[in-house]
């Protein structure tokens, strides 16, 4: 035995200081489940996401940096829908041959109709996190044709959201390994809870890395898996549009949206080239700076970027490059439309009118975030629509006043004092005070009314506190500021993030005037969450419409965005829905902050570092090279 | 003395009840509902929600949830993490108590052998410049900005100098192939430090029946080094001291940052006392005897003197396995410590109080031993 764990211990010496090639990537969470049921359900986590989002495969997936939706374990593009006699709709999808799990069986119909059918069975709203958005309501089977082609059949004809950007994007999991874990859980009081608690061992895989070893509160580690399928693989994107998929082992050819037509604007073939990598975890970004300076390891990976502070400080370092990307999302106000004054547009229009963040950009926050203004940030220009209303748009701050004024004065508002901008010639004592009714001129405006007539209660506005996010507690005290100047009662309450989620998604009901808070976006190719964040079906508890919009106008529009099958008609319907959540004020889109990152340039090689939402968004773990 | 140990293991049961009452009433009163925080968590399934709120009594009044709680505590039952779910409470302290006890015990260990001699010596020494020196040096550590120290450290033994790694409790790339887990290692760690101690215990037992002091010393240290050595031995022959040595390497830093701050106290401590005990009538007497200095300090003086340290030391024992937020944090040493924030940051109640449940147990405990040592040590003192 002894000699046993002498020779184990001389085999690890002799790997790790002469061996393999090996990256270090830190991360500042633990991964928290190894479980693919848990991690894409409660578990749901960016972490558990960093270290094994590269286990599992989809049908069909969105390729970075372009974001082209091609197949993944599919051979092809799906059928079109076609109704059935039973007046359900059906469309098939044929599989890849040339795929093989990690334990040498090969990839069939067998295993997506399985993993279909657990959500089916167990209900993918049971699982939570992500699973309903692979099985919608409207899913109603999954057969298997031959054991190359599946069958998918929909109550109703599915849109893009649904089919493309939905169902299809179901990571696959083997049937001979999960089954004998689903038979018991079906048998169980609690199948879901039974099928979340499941600790797989040796769990077959198809992505290009597989866990091997998890080390709570120290690290986790991926090897390369010798058998994955896309090993060489190139995909290459043209100038024209158009995308191909070569693989020489296989045979395997794809292309699509024009093929080969044009420069070649990017090609990536897949590897991995990396034959572990190792996510140590790092509980602080000082420590973590320091390793990088150190080269202990060759990047990390964080969804808030890098901080202006250790960018500098890294700045100075040899070999260690930095990039920054737009982020793919925002921090925004929510009003609370269930409660008056929040219910009156004019009230949301006039305190969207008096937020500056032009000015808080330049001058209190010297460029490091980027103002925003529609519901899609401007870093995706295919959904992004520019012509939208900006309320207080090229106003400085005495204009923003008199126009928030002016707009609430129109709605039935009133003063006891209402505020007026004096000594308008003299910019030095330019203010804003109160004029009484008979004239008389007083410090400050008061007595604020509703267009009832009764006065305004004190309005709570939660934001994060400066510990958690120093730029939203900023933008939370300059809006009270810019609130109170005209005499309306907002106080902010700078508390605990999930003090204001407790009382955001309260278990009776939303129970907030107003909030701040940040919203980290789904895939990009397709925007769904303009449904999801303000349709009406979500205006209920744990639902994730907060401010109550109901517009049955809006409704329709995401209905049809979501149920459009093609994607023109889908953005066209995106514009006209971020014109609408514009002029209506839901929301008041704040800002965001540009992604930085840092990576040892002597350690690793990216295949691209331009990219929506930097490399931690992507984290491109196949692509990735190894210097060292 | 076992009427007496009894009759405390009865006062720690009604101290132990009165202060699961202060920690459950305590997190009633933190923002945010108990109740709802459960109800709202996306990460328990519907269906194993009402089985849990059972097991944890949420459905009733707050009175219930209180009996639910004190039974469950006592029935050894801390629940189930609503973070980590469905990971039970204990099994999570059991996994995060090894790093945390061998690092935090180690360093209290290390800053009592420092503190205590030198608390000794330079109150023997009072008003000269070692005593000054000591004294400030002590102040200043006993004082420092405890982030800050730990980021002094960092840059200078690890950036500077890269003696060390600027984080985690291991070398990953070290242990991709290693035959056991990190949690061997550190409980083996723990095992090693505790047969030590007994071995050492039973050594000066059996060595004080021996009358010269010269022998007795030589028998003493040689039993000691016998003892080191075996352990050396042992952890070679089992092939795995590498992995302690790795593990004990990156244990350097953080336990010099805590053994810096914590020996300045007891150093400050024991010189208080010693300068109390220095005037009593007896150390006068001592002297008069014309007992050597050497023997008036350490026999006479020392070992009252000893009574408020023990009670720190014994003390510091009982919350060593709450860790310390600070130090785990910035040497990214996920202990005990660390859980218990984070589970109170994410409201993960059970975590949470389990967390402090298991410390307040161990402080009992630790007031227990306190308790007993006093009377072995002063001889004044009967049960």
């Amino acid at each position: 035995m002894r000699k046993l764990v002498i020779f184990a211990v001389l085999t690890a010496f002799l790997e790790a200081w002469a061996g393999a090639q090996v990256l270090e990537v830190g991360i500042f969470e633990d991964i928290t489940t190894t479980n693919i049921w848990a991690r894409l359900g409660p578990d749901s986590t960016v972490w558990n996401t960093y270290v094994q989002g590269g286990q599992h495969g989809s049908l069909y997936t969105t390729t970075a940096p372009t974001w082209t939706w091609l197949p993944g374990l599919a051979a092809d593009f799906p059928s079109e829908f076609v109704q059935q006699d039973d007046g359900n709709w059906a469309a098939t999808v044929p599989l890849r041959q040339d795929i093989k799990w990690s334990d040498g069986t090969p990839f069939t119909a067998d295993d997506v109709v399985f993993t279909y059918n657990v959500l089916l069975t167990i209900g993918a709203e049971n699982l939570g996190g992500n699973w309903p958005s692979y099985a919608p309501d409207a899913l109603v089977a999954v057969e298997r044709v031959d054991d190359y082609t599946v069958k998918f059949v929909f109550s109703q004809k599915p849109g893009l959201g649904e089919w493309n950007f939905g169902t299809l994007y179901c990571p696959i999991v083997q049937k001979a390994y999960w089954e004998p874990y689903f038979q018991q859980a079906v048998e169980t009081d609690d199948p879901a809870g039974s099928l979340l608690a499941v600790v797989p061992e040796d769990e077959p895989i198809i992505g290009g890395y597989d866990l091997v070893k998890w080390e709570p509160g120290a690290y986790a580690q991926v090897d390369k898996n010798p058998t994955y399928y896309a090993t060489g693989e190139a995909t290459t994107f043209y100038e024209g549009g158009g995308a191909v998929i070569d693989n020489p082992s296989s045979g395997f050819h794809f292309e699509a949206y024009g093929g080969a037509a044009g420069e070649v604007m990017l090609s990536l073939t897949e590897g991995p080239y990396v034959d572990s990598i190792i996510y140590p975890i790092y509980l602080n970004q000082d420590s973590a700076v320091m390793a990088l300076q150190n080269g202990e390891m060759a990047t990390f990976l964080n969804p808030l970027g890098l901080q202006k502070g250790f960018r500098q400080r890294l700045e100075a370092t040899p070999n260690v490059e930095i990039i920054s990307n737009p982020p793919w999302g925002f921090r925004y106000l929510a009003f609370n439309m269930r409660r008056e004054p929040m219910s009156h547009k004019a009230f949301r229009v006039a305190v969207a009118t008096l937020i500056d963040r032009e000015y808080l950009a330049e001058n209190v926050f010297q460029g490091i975030i980027t103002p925003m203004y529609s519901a899609v940030p401007n870093s995706n220009p295919f959904w992004y629509n520019p012509d939208i209303v900006i309320y207080g748009q090229g106003m400085d701050h005495f204009q923003r006043v008199e126009e928030a004024v002016r707009v609430l004065k129109e709605a039935g508002f009133s003063w006891d004092a209402e505020p007026v901008v004096v000594d308008k010639d003299n910019p030095r004592n330019t203010r804003v005070a109160g004029k009484l009714p008979d004239g008389t001129i007083v410090d400050a405006p008061s007595g604020f009314k509703l267009p009832s007539g009764e006065y305004c209660p004190e309005l709570e506005l939660l934001a994060p506190s400066a510990g958690y996010d120093p730029l939203r507690a900023t933008f939370g005290l300059y809006i009270e500021q810019w609130c109170r100047e005209i005499g309306l009662p907002v106080k902010a309450n700078l508390t605990g993030f999930n003090v204001i989620v407790n009382k955001v998604w309260a278990p009776d009901g939303f129970n907030f005037d107003m909030y701040i808070l940040g919203w980290s976006l789904g895939d990009p190719s397709f925007p769904d969450y303009l449904y999801y964040f303000w349709h009406s079906s979500q205006d209920v508890p744990d639902g994730f419409n907060t401010p109550g919009y109901r517009n049955p106008e809006y409704d329709k529009l995401a209905e049809d965005f979501l149920a459009a099958d093609n994607l023109e008609t889908a953005r066209q319907l995106a514009f006209k829905m971020q014109e609408m959540l514009a002029e209506d004020v839901p929301y008041v889109i704040l800002f965001d902050t540009p992604i930085a990152e840092a990576y040892r340039a002597d350690m690793i090689e990216f295949p691209y570092t331009e990219v929506l939402g930097g490399i931690q968004f992507v984290w491109p773990l196949t692509t990735v090279k190894a210097l060292k | 003395m076992l009427r007496f140990i009894a009759w405390r293991l009865a006062q720690n049961v009604i101290v132990f009840f009165l202060f699961l009452t202060v920690v459950f009433f305590l997190f009633q009163a933190m923002p945010g509902d108990y109740t709802k925080q459960f109800i709202m968590n996306p990460k328990i399934p519907p269906e194993a929600r009402e089985a849990l709120a059972q097991r944890l009594g949420l459905s009733g009044t707050i009175w219930n949830q209180y009996i639910h709680y004190i039974r469950n505590v006592f029935t050894g039952n801390l629940g189930v993490s609503f973070e980590y779910y469905p990971r039970e409470v204990w099994d999570i302290i059991a996994e995060r108590l090894p790093r945390t006890a061998v690092l935090f015990f180690t360093a209290t260990l290390v800053a009592f052998s420092w503190g205590y001699p030198l608390g000794r010596y330079i109150a023997w020494k009072r008003g000269q410049v070692g005593d000054y020196v000591a004294t400030v040096t002590g102040v200043l550590f006993y004082t420092i900005f405890t982030p800050l120290l730990a980021i002094i450290l960092l840059f200078v033994f690890a950036n500077q100098l890269g003696w060390f790694r600027s984080g985690g409790f291991l070398s990953p790339r070290f242990w991709i192939r290693a035959p056991v887990s990190p949690q061997t290692v550190f409980l083996m760690l723990i095992a090693t430090v505790l047969g030590l101690i007994a071995w050492w215990a039973t050594a000066h037992l059996v060595t004080r029946r021996i009358g010269h002091p010269r022998p007795r010393k030589l028998a003493l240290r040689t039993l000691t080094l016998l003892g080191i050595a075996a352990a050396v031995g042992g952890w070679y022959a089992s092939g795995l001291g590498p992995y302690a040595g790795d593990i004990v390497w990156h244990m350097v830093l953080p336990l010099l940052e805590l053994a810096l701050i914590s020996f300045g106290g007891t150093m400050l401590l024991m010189r208080d006392s010693m300068l109390e005990v220095v005037r009593e009538d007896y150390i006068t007497t001592a002297r008069a005897k014309g007992l050597p200095d050497k023997v008036v300090r350490d026999k006479h003086a020392a070992r009252t003197a000893l009574l408020p340290v023990v009670t720190s030391f014994t003390l510091s024992i009982g919350f060593v396995l709450s860790g310390g937020i600070i130090t785990e944090t910035m040497f990214s040493w996920k202990g005990l410590g660390l859980t218990y924030l984070q589970a109170t940051l994410s409201q993960d109640f059970p975590l949470a109080m389990g967390c402090l449940t298991f410390t307040g147990i161990l402080v009992l405990m630790a007031h227990l031993v306190a308790d007993v040592l006093y009377a072995v040590l002063d001889p004044r003192i009967s049960y």
